[in-house]
């Protein structure tokens, strides 16, 4: 049903009830502003009012008081390694998000698919998604480490020879954290793009195969379609999560070789707190807006445009 | 009539003096907020705990004690004082590296002389010097932190490894070069048996306190001297010089496959982990922490050798820099005459040397009279805690610059020299460039940390 459409016949005859209904001709409009199903109403949604403005108005506001001054932004701007941190947030949320949303679409298809095993694939696939990011990271610091870590210990007992430098190199590095990121959070979207690809009516599909299509034009003509909403969101929603994402380079590289491979939210906890000045971590935080708000604008665009076509 | 009256007034008064006391009670138990770093063995805790509750019975008051985790403490800290919610007293491990020396300087706390003045003649000259900080508001030096303990930086190695490698502890040189060289040669010999060991642990990332303890250590023993003790700038040709003579000395040592590649982006647990898990023959380290947490397992214990510095390069011996632990009263403290008295009593001799004893010689004692009454601290069976007493309670001390201007707190905050450290060793900058971008870098923030002579 369109409800959208639906609206304003509603409205129309909410209007109409209302002018019919009149007020008692002495009685002024405040006391009827006043009545006690006002009062009530207003009591009821007082303490969601407190509560907002306790945890989200006053820290919101709060930060941006703390940021907003000319002179944070003039030491961020200033900082040598900010504009680095630009880059690398900006390649986290271009390149880390986009690849893994579409690795999930992929693998959402693959794990559809009906053989024996594949639950209990799914399960395993999952595990690095189910475990809390913070021992993952850290086990994967150990993992890439040059000297102690898995991978260039096995290369010295088969070669004698010292690995590569996963987290001494800054290309490296951050590769290895968009890597890791990915392994993280694949499986999260993947199970979502799951949900989506069985709420696609199977009728569609059979009617594609009718037609002649091969499995490429199925997922070209059919699933691309009617997930294409659903993946944009997602999308949306997940590059709004990785702008804040703090763990995963926190605890990968920290930050190095040389603060080369921060992004916006570990080096607003650095400013703030390893160097001592809030303002201008609160500044670094800030600094991301520009791009955190169209994300969230697209977002809820998005979402009430979904809404409609339900 | 009288006499009821009498009474009446009578027995007003003893229930006006009963209530006053109870009153007077009343508004004398107070509660002081204490936030303190959390210990490193559970006996560090249960110690605090202790004196907490020895001042709680001599006083009649009660402490709301909070235990921090080293991780957490410092963004906690700062919080605070920027929210102005602040703990009556607070303690962190990092408050001398990162915290104190700012906020003295912004004038966030409350000037402790009356607890430490008393105590003067018993601490060392740089424990004293260490919380004589530049308040900028008042434009004058103060005592704005009461000294607790201290560490420097000292050198670990196996033994097992240098006996391996064909040589003893006695060969261990005594002279700048050969002393490192002496570690080159066993990473050669071991690794000609395909071990895959690194002669020296030096943490040279950009990231935690090592590794710029580990660079300023170094730089001193080449004669480095960043600030003056007035607090202005000492960026000199001299020291120019010294500070390129310290990041060749460190690029070489790396070039030569001496120091682990991973070094450059260690944290501050990660030398400690490379040479407990025998990757390292030996490491540099600030405090003892590496011997200790290995006090359970007497045979390792012993099997880890703590060696005084070597002969700077100059041939003379080398001033330990020395990082003095301490605690504060933030301004805005709602007991800070109780906050006083709390710290006065946690930083009498005894009850200090309690402390540092549960933490089971992880720290040095900042009372050179603790050395002498107590055993503990020079017992020729120990393997560890007599030498590092000798390095840095007895033996020649600086403090660490910060205390003379803040601004070089915020240059370790901002891990200048580890960034140089980095430029030289993995991104081909000359020593010479990363010194002049370094003091490049040293004098922006110093201009903002102008001292009032």
């Amino acid at each position: 049903m369109n409800w959208r459409k639906s609206r304003p016949q509603q409205n129309q005859a909410a209007s109409a009830s209302l002018r019919g209904a009149r007020l008692p001709a002495d009685e002024p409009l405040a006391s009827h502003r006043f009545s006690p199903e006002n009062l009530w109403g207003i009591a009821f949604i007082l303490p969601y009012l407190a509560v907002f403005c306790l945890f989200v108005i006053y820290p919101i506001g709060y930060g941006l008081w703390l940021g907003l001054r000319l002179e944070s932004f003039e030491a961020l701007f200033s900082d040598p390694i900010y504009w680095r941190t630009v880059v690398n947030t900006l390649l986290l949320i271009i390149v880390g998000v986009n690849l893994k949303m579409f690795l999930a679409l992929l693998l959402s298809g693959f794990f559809l698919q009906r053989y024996r095993l594949m639950p209990l694939l799914l399960l395993i696939f999952i595990l690095p998604w189910a475990m809390p990011s913070i021992p993952t990271f850290i086990a994967v610091r150990w993992l890439l480490n040059s000297q102690w870590g898995l991978i260039n210990n096995v290369i010295w007992a088969g070669w004698q020879v010292d690995g590569p430098g996963w987290l001494t190199d800054p290309t490296l590095a951050m590769g290895g954290v968009i890597v890791f990121y990915i392994w993280k959070w694949l499986p999260f979207w993947t199970v979502i793009f799951i949900a989506g690809r069985t709420a696609i009516p199977e009728d569609l599909y059979e009617a594609g195969r009718v037609d002649g299509a091969n499995k490429i034009e199925l997922f070209r003509y059919v699933t691309f379609p009617m997930m294409a909403s659903l993946y944009l969101i997602c999308t949306v929603l997940s590059m709004i999560w990785t702008l804040g994402d703090y763990n995963t380079v926190r605890f990968i590289t920290g930050g190095g070789p040389t603060l080369s491979t921060h992004v916006l939210a570990t080096l607003g906890i650095r400013d703030a707190f390893e160097i001592g000045e809030p303002s201008v971590g609160m500044a670094a935080v800030i600094s991301a807006l520009p791009v955190l708000v169209p994300l969230v604008v697209l977002l809820v665009w998005r979402m009430n445009k979904e809404r409609v076509q339900l | 009539m009288r006499v009821s009256r009498l009474r009446a007034a009578a027995g007003g008064a003893a229930f006006g003096v009963l209530g006053t006391l109870l009153l007077a009670t009343t508004a004398q138990a107070a509660t002081l907020t204490v936030w303190w770093n959390k210990g490193y063995y559970p006996s560090e805790d249960e110690a605090t705990q202790a004196v907490v509750k020895a001042w709680e019975e001599k006083t009649g008051n009660t402490v709301n004690l909070s235990l921090y985790s080293t991780n957490n403490i410092d963004a906690k800290f700062i919080s605070a004082i920027s929210a102005g919610e602040v703990p009556d007293v607070a303690y962190a491990d990092i408050n001398d590296f990162l915290i104190a020396p700012q906020q003295a300087w912004k004038g966030n706390l409350v000037d402790v002389s009356s607890v430490v003045e008393p105590l003067k003649d018993k601490y060392t000259k740089t424990a004293l010097l260490s919380s004589y900080l530049y308040n900028n508001e008042l434009h004058k030096r103060s005592y704005y932190t009461v000294p607790l303990k201290q560490q420097a930086l000292h050198n670990f190695y196996w033994k097992p490894m240098i006996k391996e490698a064909g040589f003893s502890v006695k060969d261990i040189p005594n002279q700048w070069n050969a002393y490192w060289d002496f570690w080159g040669s066993i990473q050669k010999k071991l690794r000609a048996d395909g071990k895959r060991v690194y002669a020296l642990g030096f943490p040279i990332s950009a990231v935690g306190t090592d590794n710029f303890y580990t660079f300023n250590q170094f730089a001193l023993a080449y004669g480095a001297h960043f600030v003056n003790p007035d607090g202005t700038l000492n960026l000199t040709p001299e020291t120019r010089k010294a500070a390129i003579a310290t990041l060749t000395f460190i690029k070489d040592k790396y070039d030569a496959g001496l120091i682990p590649p991973g070094a450059i982006n260690w944290q501050d647990s990660d030398n400690n982990a490379a040479f407990l898990s025998k990757q390292l023959i030996m490491t540099s380290n600030a405090s003892l922490s590496i011997p200790v947490s290995q006090a359970d397992d007497q045979k390792v214990y012993h099997e880890i050798g703590t060696g005084m510095q070597p002969l700077g390069p100059d041939g003379k011996p080398i001033k330990s820099l020395v990082a003095v632990k301490v605690a504060f009263i933030p301004k805005g403290a709602k007991q800070p005459d109780l906050a006083k008295d709390f710290l006065s009593f946690i930083a009498q001799p005894k009850r200090l040397d309690g402390m540092l004893k549960a933490a089971r010689g992880r720290w040095l004692p900042v009372m050179p009279e603790l050395i002498k009454d107590d055993p503990f601290w020079t017992d020729p069976k120990d393997p560890h805690i007599p030498i590092a007493v000798e390095q840095e309670v007895t033996g020649p001390t600086a403090p660490w610059p910060m205390v003379y201007n803040p601004a070089y707190a915020q240059v370790n905050a901002e891990e200048v020299w580890g960034k140089a450290e980095g430029d030289v060793v993995n991104n081909g900058i000359t020593p010479e460039k990363a010194v002049d971008n370094a003091f490049a870098q040293i004098k922006k923030i110093f201009s903002q940390y102008q001292i009032e002579k």
